[in-house]
């Protein structure tokens, strides 16, 4: 009886050494669009990092803007420079946690739709925000997405009137990334 | 009299033309190819971190704010292929905790094959700045095989 509960304990702490407790991505994807009748605005973003800790359900990004890839150089410039303003705000972080959600659907395999709410800070302004989105477990991997948009006033982005129609009122950001055990 | 006035006509419309064009070209010029254009600075992939983790602003405003391009030098630690089919090289920089991480455009991902862990690879590209939520990491990015 001792040596069965000897194993048994001996089992549990194993499959606890074993379990990664937080899920990394380091290649996320990340982009954001908008549309007017005089402009389309587009940009990927494929080195977003992010880390979510299951025993938690907590979870963050870090963004570099300059990862931010346009297909025009002037567009690029002007988000960089003018808009954004990467030289003095690098990077964008969330910092926030999964509601309404079971944390040991984490481990098991399926299609989960999720809530999550957190600090968004961008352009040195950080702001509450809820968005909902979905997460798939499969075969010890989380795949995220999310969509969502953003007012740049919001962020104290400033936008001059004479190109305020090129640049939609709302950005919309879409979240596409997969997470694999940090070992 | 007539013909001048025809020729001054010419001249302004041939001025608008070529100011268009020239306007429009900036507009739509892409963004600078990183992989194929001359490199500004070149350093092996330690000293490079280094600079980086020691003062992350200095680094950022000599290395990223003025888009140049930067070829680095190092040894391969690792070289993976992403979902999207391109390819990252992650290269050592002799500290456990860090790494210099090349992502490679689609079509220079398609050279990587030869590539393993443990050679030294020459990488052009263009700097994005320092990620140190999960590791210590300076993001190269648009980046192209030198050799």
């Amino acid at each position: 009886m001792k040596i069965a509960s000897f194993l048994a304990l001996a089992l549990i702490m194993f499959c606890n050494l074993n379990a990664a407790d937080k899920y990394i991505t380091k290649t996320g994807h990340i982009w954001f669009y908008s549309k007017t009748p005089m402009e389309v605005i587009e940009a990927h973003n494929n080195q977003a990092a992010s880390v979510i800790d299951i025993k938690t359900g907590s979870i963050a990004f870090n963004l570099i803007i300059k990862s931010f890839k346009f297909e025009r150089a002037l567009m690029e410039e002007h988000f960089n420079e003018n808009y954004i303003e990467s030289a003095k705000f690098p990077k964008s972080t969330f910092n926030g946690k999964f509601t309404n959600f079971d944390k040991s659907n984490f481990t098991k395999n399926g299609i989960y739709k999720v809530n999550v709410e957190g600090d968004l800070n961008i352009h040195g302004v950080a702001k509450h925000v809820k968005t909902p989105g979905s997460i798939e477990v499969k075969d010890g991997k989380i795949y995220a997405k999310s969509k969502f948009s953003v007012k740049p006033e919001d962020y104290n982005i400033q936008i001059p009137g004479i190109v305020r129609d090129k640049i939609g009122k709302n950005m919309e950001i879409t979240v596409d990334l997969v997470y694999e055990p940090f070992k | 009299m007539k013909k001048r006035t025809l020729i001054i006509l010419a001249s302004v419309a041939l001025v608008i033309i070529i100011a268009a064009i020239v306007g429009l070209s900036m507009y739509f010029k892409p963004v600078k190819n990183f992989s194929a254009s001359k490199a500004d600075i070149t350093m092996s992939s330690k000293s490079f971190f280094e600079e980086f983790l020691k003062d992350q602003s200095t680094a950022n405003s000599k290395y990223v704010v003025n888009d140049k391009t930067i070829q680095i030098t190092g040894k391969i630690a690792d070289i993976k292929k992403n979902d999207d089919g391109t390819v990252s090289v992650l290269l050592d920089v002799e500290n456990p905790e860090g790494d210099v991480s090349c992502a490679l455009t689609k079509e220079e991902s398609l050279k990587a094959d030869k590539y393993k862990p443990g050679m030294t690879i020459i990488i052009k590209g263009q700097c994005t700045g320092f990620q140190e939520l999960i590791n210590k990491e300076v993001i190269m990015i648009r980046c192209g095989i030198v050799e």
